[in-house]
């Protein structure tokens, strides 16, 4: 059995019409983390999602989810899923959307009353919880919709986009949310274009253009592919310096040269160059590359050297 | 169990939520009350609960055309017009968006990823339109049979024989909605296709049954002259008969046979009729049921048994297609409707 709550392998999507959707994806998803799927409108993220959900078939490829291969009816028992563009009922009150939720999943009548009081106070609803959907804000609704793929007491959790129409105030309940699943096991996976909102908790992510995977791993270690030391400094480069500098894969700009390494040994012959040529050095630190110059970077294909991918089929 | 008990009260209350379900239920409870308003005095029918009237000894409370004035107004206004016409239409206006709403994209998330099966969610929407039919049709026919027992003093449990008529027309228009709705996800395709194969089966209805009046006719050599058959026998002689004073019918009888391009006619236009719903005949079954029980028992009379008359009548509301053809025909297609329409469901990405 596989490690990975999610394990695909070569998954390809063609639509009618010849769109190819995704082209033949590899993706793993490690259990009880929070994995975040990133990527420009039209990438193939919510293509992916549908697929695991049995929402559409897929036209190629394998792949398991929770141990079950993909369009396994019975393993959706133990998913969550908060669609892209959620439709709830809207003549049914946030409490019904919960418990019609719970209802299709076959919760037991007793656990459903619980459960929904439990999840109507995680996700700060309880004092609307008798208001029809049709009432609701946008960010109520999202917070309903979390609500509701939860009723099951999940293993995996899909959020497909789920901050959009969030106010900060809903989209900090979010993150809280999202970090006290991953503390009770739950492996969450969120699919979103808003980086911002994965860059705080996300432990690992994947980087979709195109229909394929273009970066994959733990952030911080994708970070690091593109980090590395920034020197200021007072006057201006010889010309001899710079092509030095620029010989050995330093970027050189005006008043700064940047090292791609994060070791301090790497930049003490920079130091004494400079020092050599009577410029004063001004500052010294790490530059990390945040997430959102990693996602232009893969997504743009000039940081693809950087990135590690999955390995193909 | 549950998840279908789930999506069934779902629909209900999506259903509930419409304002065209309270209008078409105000409007079933409107026009039962109107028919249980008609009453009877001793001068004749009167109307809104004796608020009109007219005078028509006959019609009166005593008369003895009062119960055929009464069963007239159910089998045409009623029946003919309210249940067959505007019910069906308020009814498939009512459940069309049912499954065209399940399918949009969000909506489809919510209900297809929680590990219900398609086949059931698709049944659980179908069982919910029809229980929806059902109990609208159902309080309808109770109110229309305590009116009857009310104003006739008579009770007549033939009538529940239109709670299934009405639900099979229904069942095989809502089949070819469900179909293209599931294909087009659009609601308002699907309602304008619909009404069209509507029309055109009723079209088709009505020129085949047209059709097989002229065959009748021309084999028959009579059709209104139910005294034809007398005039035959009662004739003397082979000269008599087809001398210049016999009868036209009777000449007709002896001379005519079915056009061929006629007879050749009818059977494309029967064949093509076949594989559509039939409405008017199905609601004629009904009708048949209603109003046959009170014939069968003149025409077994003794007395009224040789009465050409009451014989004619029964052939009028006894005649056509059998019931067996009209039933199992418009079953099979609703079943063929909506094995395709699931499948389809089932298999379609979302």
């Amino acid at each position: 059995m596989s490690e990975y709550v999610v394990d695909l392998s070569g998954i390809r999507k063609t639509y009618k019409g010849g769109v190819e959707a995704l082209k033949g994806v590899n993706l793993q998803v490690p259990k009880g983390c929070i994995y975040g799927l990133l990527g420009p409108n039209g990438a193939g993220k919510s293509t992916m999602v549908k697929i695991l959900t049995t929402l559409i078939r897929s036209s190629g490829g394998t792949g398991t989810m929770l141990g079950r291969p993909i369009g396994d009816r019975q393993v959706l028992r133990r998913v969550g899923l908060l669609p892209e563009h959620a439709q709830f009922p809207d003549y049914l009150t946030g409490r019904q959307v919960i418990e019609f939720s719970a209802g299709l999943q076959d919760v037991p009548q007793r656990e459903t009353r619980e459960r929904t009081d439990r999840l109507l106070e995680l996700v700060h609803m309880s004092a609307d919880q008798g208001r029809k959907i049709k009432t609701y804000s946008k960010g109520m609704k999202q917070r309903i919709g979390i609500a509701q793929a939860l009723v099951n007491n999940p293993e995996i959790v899909f959020l497909d986009e789920p901050t959009d129409g969030v106010d900060p105030a809903g989209r900090k309940d979010f993150r809280e949310i999202v970090k006290k699943l991953r503390k009770e096991g739950c492996t969450v996976f969120i699919n979103t274009h808003i980086l911002s909102e994965l860059e705080p908790i996300v432990d690992r992510v994947a980087i979709m253009s195109g229909g394929e995977i273009r970066g994959e791993g733990v952030l911080e270690d994708l970070r690091s592919k593109k980090s590395g030391y920034l020197i200021g400094f007072e006057g201006s480069l010889s010309s001899a310096t710079r092509q030095q500098f620029e010989s050995a894969g330093f970027s050189c700009e005006a008043g700064s040269v940047s090292i791609p390494s994060t070791k301090a040994e790497a930049a003490q012959p920079v130091l004494d160059q400079l020092r050599e040529e009577n410029l004063t050095v001004t500052q010294m630190h790490v530059e990390t590359q945040s997430l959102e110059d990693l996602f232009i970077g893969v997504v743009d294909g000039t940081a693809d050297s950087n990135c590690p991918t999955p390995p193909k089929n | 169990m549950k998840p279908f008990c789930t999506i069934l009260l779902e629909s209900f209350r999506g259903l509930k939520s419409q304002l065209i379900f309270w209008i078409t239920l105000g409007l079933s409870f409107f026009v039962a009350l109107i028919f249980l308003s008609i009453g009877f005095d001793d001068k004749g029918p009167t109307f809104f609960f004796g608020m009109t009237g007219y005078a028509n000894e006959s019609l009166g409370a005593n008369g003895l055309a009062r119960s055929y004035f009464y069963k007239e107004i159910f089998s045409f206004w009623i029946a003919g017009v309210w249940l067959t016409w505007i019910a069906t239409i308020l009814a498939l206006v009512s459940c069309a968006p049912i499954l065209p709403n399940t399918m949009t994209e969000g909506g489809a998330g919510m209900v297809m990823t929680k590990g219900v099966s398609r086949l059931e969610i698709f049944a659980a929407k179908l069982v919910g339109s029809l229980f929806f039919v059902l109990i609208q049709v159902g309080l309808f026919v109770l109110i229309v049979f305590v009116a009857f027992k009310w104003r006739l003093g008579e009770w007549h449990p033939q009538l529940f024989w239109y709670i299934p008529a009405v639900l099979l027309i229904f069942t095989s228009l809502y089949s070819f909605l469900v179909l293209i709705a599931v294909k087009t996800r659009s609601v308002l395709t699907a309602l304008l296709l619909t009404f069209l194969i509507w029309g055109v089966s009723g079209l088709l209805g009505r020129v085949e049954e047209g059709m097989r009046g002229m065959i009748v006719i021309t084999e028959n050599g009579y059709f209104n002259d139910f005294h034809a058959e007398e005039k035959i026998a009662e004739t003397d002689s082979e000269e008599s008969l087809e001398g210049e004073d016999a009868p036209i019918e009777i000449k007709e009888k002896l001379n005519s046979k079915p056009d061929e391009d006629l007879v050749k006619w009818h059977g494309i236009v029967k064949t093509i009729h076949s594989f559509l719903p039939k409405n008017g005949p199905v609601m004629d079954e009904a009708k048949r049921k209603f109003l046959l029980a009170d014939l069968e028992k003149l025409s077994l009379d003794p007395k009224n048994k040789e009465d050409p008359e009451i014989q004619m009548q029964r052939d009028s509301v006894d005649h056509g297609n059998s019931s067996f053809y009209t039933i199992w025909s418009s079953v099979l297609f609703a079943a063929v409707m909506f094995s395709l329409a699931a499948v389809s469901f089932c298999r379609r990405d979302y």
